[in-house]
């Protein structure tokens, strides 16, 4: 067990002290020796869809065709599928759907269709080039029919979009199970058109069942949508459309999902709440979700909201000595859409090796703009802030440290 | 309540396992070509070191792969060096959130040349991402089933991109192509890889000269593409004059196609290596400073591009261990294009570390300025200039 200090709650009048604190944990890294670092990359889930911002159809007929529709896809956590769904209306009945990335000639996916949908598609493997061209905005889909082209739409990633990490063990089972399984989902939820994705990584043996209740912890539920379709030796990936009454309880964190295996006692829960990242929420490390206002230099109004995300591969780190691991990842938050306000947030965590997590953050100008960031650790339950403003800049390196929560004991 | 502290318990195990490391969003770097390489040795098995044992000696296959990955992601190609080892087929693994030796490609077909290489076209998503977390892997197999493995890690690389078009040509073409153009070199390997998006597909050659933007020079190298292909790539050793030029401020540049199709490009645009920020595709920032805690160690930061107008240059020091230290002790920069409005750029650069130089190049004017940034008395410091558009 740690030292009874580390479960103090951190104030802002304790700020101080906790700096201490995290310089010592900084001095920790700093006497490690025989250590290698290993950069490791984050990973997601993603939707694009042909949906305008207003919410109206943008998959639209072509050669004068009076067809309109919408496709949604979504790129998996693993990158090896995306999966699709398309509905029309009007317009002759298509025969192929086609992905296509702007400057290639050829299409980079064809799927014989038939009908007037909806349609669902997988592209398996998901090739770079698909995948690399989601980010630019630079795929079209295309519906094709016997006579050629139907209906055409450019691919865009949407605004309103909910994502959360839902790890899967016994313990969230009522009453717990016996079974030894992990899963950890990627749940994503589009707002407008309301749509559901989860994209799982299991071990369960022999998966029988996969389904989304609705529920709060720790309680019984009802079935909500029966999932076991999606369900593969160790994955699972599902992508269709979503009742309003089921994302209304996913906003007030009362959905779980529930895997069962081979024998009835193998069964694993995971509550879809708590931390969600969103385009101005960011969940780090599965447990601490961090929000950020400003006031930007050339603005007169008060605090906005600014937009936040998660970092990529490089700013992520793997840090093992022969006594410790530390892990960081990096946010970046941002008052404009060009970045020129923005503040880069670190977390080190340090708690597998009972180091706590360490906060450093960096600033494109504090003299110039106010930030205000909010931190709350939904494994231990408090909520803390952190201030750039009034001029006021933060102590070089380190500025923060929070305690590690109990560790299971040995 | 007990199940409450039971799940609780179970919970923080999950969280420490490192499943839930997923994230769900994460901001995607601006995409450029890549190489890696990997050290390949020959897999060893019993029966294989019963035959060795009582045959005496028997030779031992070894040798090395390097990996191009083009800019778009369309395609991989692959060279080996190998010695006592013929590869019939080449296959391409992850070991990724905990499933392993997940076979994601494989190609039979090899053309072999000096070296054995492979093109992989439309390589898996998934394969390309480990790339960038060290968990991607090469097997090679031969006729008789024996295997050679390597895990690829990222060469460091120095990247140029240059539009191409007939004006550029001396004297110009009537070419109504145009194009743009990615020259990769790896120093260490003395490897070019050249990644071109075309709007024509009739060229055959991509020549790369020295030479300075409305002159003509000496051809460094002639790469051979196939005609047919908009987007045609190169992945071949070269010689040191063209690394020397391609790695320095020296000027070149490339011409695809020949007659009167023939477009140029001139590389005067940022070369991109570990240690230097490109801005706006235009402006090299670099800085040299202390390196993250060892307050003793100078030396250059490395570039972390955010977006084309915002990126950090990271000190990352090493502990006297030889730990590296991930920090975001660094400079952050921030260049603006107001050129409707003021006719400049305008730079801003922020520091959060110890003394720190940084420059700034317009490699459109070549004019530098040298800011010596410290934050000695305050926690960080900030300064700002402008550069004209034209």
């Amino acid at each position: 067990m740690l030292a009874p200090e580390s479960y103090l709650m951190i104030t802002p009048s304790s700020s101080t002290r906790h700096f201490i604190v995290g310089i010592a944990a900084l001095l920790i890294v700093l006497i490690a020796s025989g250590a290698t670092a290993t950069i490791k990359q984050s990973n997601f889930s993603t939707p694009v869809t042909t949906a305008l911002i207003d919410g109206t159809a943008g998959w639209l007929g072509v050669n004068e065709s009076s067809a309109t529709g919408d496709c949604h896809l979504l790129v998996t956590l693993l990158r090896t599928k995306v999966l699709g769904y398309c509905t029309i209306e009007g317009g002759a009945p298509l025969t192929e759907i086609q992905l296509r990335v702007s400057g290639f000639d050829t299409p980079v996916f064809t799927t014989p269709v038939v009908g007037t949908g909806p349609f669902s598609f997988t592209v398996e493997s998901a090739p770079a080039l698909l995948v690399r061209a989601f980010s630019s905005d630079s795929v079209t889909i295309q519906g094709h029919t016997g006579t050629g082209l139907e209906i055409e739409g450019s691919l865009r990633r949407p605004l309103d979009v909910t994502s959360f990490s839902v790890p899967l063990h016994s313990g969230q089972v009522v009453p717990p199970s016996d079974s030894k399984a992990l899963a950890v989902c990627i749940v994503t939820v589009l707002a407008s058109p309301s749509f559901l994705g989860v994209d799982c990584s299991h071990n369960l043996a022999a998966p029988q069942t996969f389904e989304l209740y609705g529920g709060g912890a720790y309680q019984k539920g009802q079935l909500a949508l029966d999932l076991s379709a999606s369900l593969e030796p160790t994955l699972a990936s599902y992508w269709q459309p979503l009742a309003n009454y089921v994302r209304l309880a996913m906003a007030v964190d009362r959905t779980y999902l529930r895997m069962v295996g081979a024998t009835e006692t193998d069964i694993i829960r995971g509550q879809v709440s708590g931390c969600r990242s969103s385009a101005t929420s960011v969940c780090m490390f599965g447990r601490f979700r961090v929000v950020a206002q400003g006031k930007p230099s050339d603005d007169s109004s008060p605090q906005v909201g600014a937009t936040g995300q998660l970092l990529a591969a490089p700013f992520e780190s793997l840090i093992t000595t022969k006594d410790e691991t530390w892990k960081t990842q990096t946010a970046l938050f941002s008052l404009t859409d060009e970045n020129e306000q923005s503040l880069l947030v670190e977390m080190s965590d340090g708690c597998s090796t009972g180091q706590g997590i360490a906060l450093n953050v960096v600033g494109t100008d504090f003299e110039r703009f106010e930030y205000f960031v909010f931190f709350s650790d939904l494994l231990l339950g408090y909520s803390d802030s952190l201030t750039t403003a009034g001029g006021y800049r933060l102590d070089r390196r380190l500025a923060y440290a929070m305690p590690c929560p109990p560790q299971p004991e040995q | 309540m007990k199940i409450q502290k039971i799940t609780w318990v179970i919970f923080v195990a999950v969280l420490a396992s490192g499943i839930t490391d997923a994230s769900a969003q994460q901001v995607l770097l601006p995409n450029s070509p890549g190489a890696w390489t990997a050290l390949m040795e020959a897999v060893v098995n019993t029966e294989d070191t019963n035959n060795s044992s009582s045959t005496g000696d028997r030779t031992v296959a070894s040798g090395s792969c390097h990996l191009f990955v083009t800019r778009s992601g369309h395609r991989a190609l692959t060279q080996c060096t190998l010695t006592n080892f013929t590869p019939t087929t080449f296959s391409f693994f992850t070991n990724r959130w905990g499933l392993q030796n997940q076979l994601l490609a494989s190609v039979d077909t090899i053309d072999v040349d000096d070296t054995t290489s492979v093109v992989l076209e439309m390589p898996p998503a998934s394969f390309v991402d480990s790339l960038v977390t060290g968990e991607a892997r090469l097997e090679l197999q031969d006729t008789s089933g024996l295997l050679m493995r390597g895990t690829f890690s990222e060469a460091e690389t120095t990247i140029t991109t240059v539009s191409l078009d007939g004006s550029q040509v001396v004297p110009p073409s009537d070419s109504l192509a145009t194009g743009q153009c990615d020259i990769l070199v790896v120093k260490t390997l003395e490897l070019a890889g050249v990644d071109c998006s075309l709007s024509s597909k009739s060229a055959d050659t991509i020549t790369l000269n020295a030479g300075a933007r409305g002159r003509t020079g000496d051809t460094l190298e002639t790469f051979t593409i196939p005609t047919g292909d908009s987007h045609p790539t190169a992945w071949v050793a070269t010689n040191n004059i063209l690394i020397q030029t391609t790695s320095s401020p020296a000027p070149y540049y490339l011409t695809v196609g020949t007659g009167t199709d023939v477009i140029r490009g001139q590389a005067d645009g940022c070369r991109r290596n570990k240690n230097t920020l490109c801005l706006q595709n235009r402006f090299v920032i670099t800085s040299e400073g202390e390196l993250g805690f060892d307050d003793n160690t100078r030396g250059s930061g490395e570039a972390e591009p955010i977006s084309e107008k915002f990126g950090l240059l990271r000190m990352r020091g090493t502990d006297k261990s030889g730990l590296q230290i991930d920090t975001l002790s660094g400079v952050t920069a921030y260049i603006k294009n107001s050129c409707a409005a003021l006719q400049t750029f305008t730079v801003q650069l922020t520091l959060n570390a110890g003394p720190t130089n940084v420059t700034v190049r317009d490699t459109q004017t070549n004019l530098s300025r040298v800011f010596s940034l410290d934050s000695e008395g305050k926690s960080s410091v900030v300064d700002r200039t402008t550069f004209l558009c034209k």
